[in-house]
């Protein structure tokens, strides 16, 4: 068993008095892309929002790599690497200086050149330096991927990152991330609604429903459904939906 | 670093909670230049400095005196809007920042305690450098130096006390913050499985807007202030109590007023890809809201006549305010349509 970079244990939490996390349960190892799903309005934001420590959870524990995001979220967070939503970001701020300040919230010297080849292949240099309120949505998707590769992060947690980009983007994104967790950099969380993700790239699925995790499937049992073809992943994940 | 302009401080490039927003203000003072809004401004606050030196020089003295002697209200009235302005702000810095990209960044408790500094206290800072400004220019052109430390001091006092205050109140509430809003209309009880095609969710918005604006839990703060100034001017109560009538209609009627217009281009912008009809789109928008503009327009002139004023100024007033609503929806709707 490889080394867990999340560890999610009895995580509930809760907006005034409606509870939208009851008691979650999950981890991911390393080298592992861990796909969440669900319909709309079971948590899996708010799950996103307790893992990256933008919400504090009412009870439970998270821990990325060793470190508590309850106890010590500074250092959990320096493992972590979050897109955050497009709409989010400094509107009056260039992408490129959106990177550095990023870099140095994470205590950077520098910004490895790996970053910049992957912002050329996915065609973000010619808008680097205009500022982020000028992009397009697919742009600024592009650079919350580019902010959450930042510092060689453990654990890239991922929000409908797919969502906006073109077809030659989102194949080049996914080919890095898979390309990152064969070399065990890192594992992947990622939360969406695209079957096809879960079907290509996915080593682990979860459906979330009612803020729990209500059903899990594993590699073997992904490649299962996928031989299957047809209907197999929607049909499995329609039926688990319905208990 | 490379893309920085060199005008920023070294020590600001260690604090990357408050560098962001120290590129947004250059960002944001560079568009400013090109435009004409800039220069616009600098006339208009030079004008507006002008303006208060001379009627300090015509009228200092009564400034002076009231000023000295209506030094508690001067307290209370500091106090009370420090307590809102800072807990407001906080409530909005702290859900601001779980929503920030720079939320998820392993930033200290420190740094991100300083940027929330920044976002709760540099309102309030900037309004009390203007009053103490007004209070000095009040001073000089009256030459009377010591009848301003009194105001001054209670100015003071008033909002550091009230910034105190303020700083500590939110906490408690602060994980309520992302419930539905108490503003937004709520649905008659009945059979909700039933949609009937309405444009009453039209008519109820400005006033759902204003009422956000104007914050009316803020409104029993004034009570006070009234009863204050009661009795140290020695009027009745019951004028007190009329005086504080008009003023809280009156602010809810000029935040209608300007509901109506923010939420004209809104709604215009929604529904521009239907086929809406202009009276279609203006009537639902403008009917609820005219009628809580006549109602309390009536309102404030009634209280206005008890108040030993002549009936003629109070239908004067009836007339004017709603003549000049009528022209401010009907320019903010014709404009706002298919614009």
């Amino acid at each position: 068993m490889s080394e867990r970079v999340l560890e999610v244990a009895g995580l509930r939490a809760k907006y005034g008095t409606h509870e939208v996390l009851q008691g979650v349960e999950l981890h991911i190892a390393r080298g592992e892309w861990f796909c969440l799903l669900g319909p709309n309005g079971v948590g899996k934001s708010t799950l996103l929002n307790c893992v990256t420590g933008r919400m504090r959870a009412d009870a439970g524990e998270i821990r990325v790599g060793s470190y508590s995001m309850i106890a010590q979220p500074v250092d959990a967070k320096r493992l972590l690497g979050v897109a955050c939503a497009p709409e989010q970001l400094p509107g009056l701020l260039t992408g490129r200086q959106c990177l550095e300040v990023y870099a140095a919230a994470k205590n950077l010297r520098s910004i490895d050149a790996e970053l910049l080849e992957v912002a050329a292949q996915l065609g973000f240099m010619r808008f680097i330096d205009k500022c982020t309120d000028t992009y397009s949505l697919g742009t600024r998707q592009k650079l919350t991927v580019l902010l959450a590769l930042i510092g060689d992060p453990a654990l890239i947690v991922l929000d409908e990152a797919f969502n906006g980009l073109d077809p030659a983007s989102a194949v080049t994104l996914k080919r890095l991330l898979r390309e990152r967790l064969s070399q065990a950099r890192c594992g992947v969380l990622l939360a969406t609604h695209s079957l096809d993700i879960v079907e290509h790239y996915a080593d682990t699925a979860a459906l979330m429903l009612d803020g729990r995790v209500a059903r899990q499937w594993t590699q073997a049992e992904i490649a299962e459904l996928r031989k299957a073809g047809g209907e197999g992943i929607e049909a499995a994940l329609a039926a688990a939906s319905a208990r | 670093m490379q893309s920085f302009p060199s005008s920023i401080p070294s020590w600001l490039l260690r604090q990357p909670a408050l560098l962001p927003r120290w590129l947004a203000c250059l960002e944001r003072w560079r568009r400013l230049g090109r435009s004409k809004t800039a220069a616009i401004a600098g006339i208009g606050m030079v004008a507006s400095i002008a303006a208060v030196v001379a009627v300090a020089h015509w009228s200092s003295g009564a400034w002076l005196s009231a000023l000295d002697e209506y030094w508690l209200l001067v307290l209370i009235v500091a106090g009370i809007h420090s307590v809102t302005s800072v807990s407001r702000s906080r409530r909005h810095a702290m859900a601001a920042w779980s929503e920030s990209w720079l939320a998820t960044a392993p930033l200290s408790a420190a740094a991100v305690g300083v940027n929330r500094a920044i976002d709760c206290f540099a309102l309030l800072f900037l309004q009390y450098l203007v009053a103490c400004l007004l209070l000095a220019i009040v001073a000089i052109a009256g030459g009377e130096f010591g009848m301003v430390l009194r105001p001054f001091a209670a100015l003071t006092a008033g909002v550091l006390v009230g910034s105190a205050v303020g700083w500590w109140l939110p906490e408690a509430k602060h994980r309520e913050q992302r419930e539905a809003s108490r503003y937004a209309v709520h649905a008659a009880a009945g059979n909700t499985a039933v949609l009937q095609p309405s444009d009453s969710g039209l008519s109820h918005w400005p006033v759902a807007r204003a009422m956000s604006m104007g914050r009316p839990e803020n409104s029993r703060l004034l009570f006070v202030c009234v009863a204050l100034f009661a009795v140290q001017s020695g009027t009745s109560a019951v004028r007190g109590l009329a005086i504080l009538l008009v003023w809280t209609m009156a602010s809810y009627l000029v935040s209608l007023l300007s509901a109506g217009v923010t939420v004209a281009k809104e709604a215009a912008h929604w529904l521009r890809s239907t086929p809406v009809s202009f009276v279609g789109f203006a009537w639902p928008l403008a009917r609820r809201a005219l009628l809580h503009q006549a109602i309390g327009i009536v309102v404030i002139a009634a209280a206005v006549f008890a108040s030993e004023a002549a009936w003629l100024a109070a239908v004067n007033l009836v007339l004017l305010w709603m003549g000049l609503v009528a022209a401010v929806y009907a320019f903010a709707l014709s404009t706002s349509y298919r614009a």
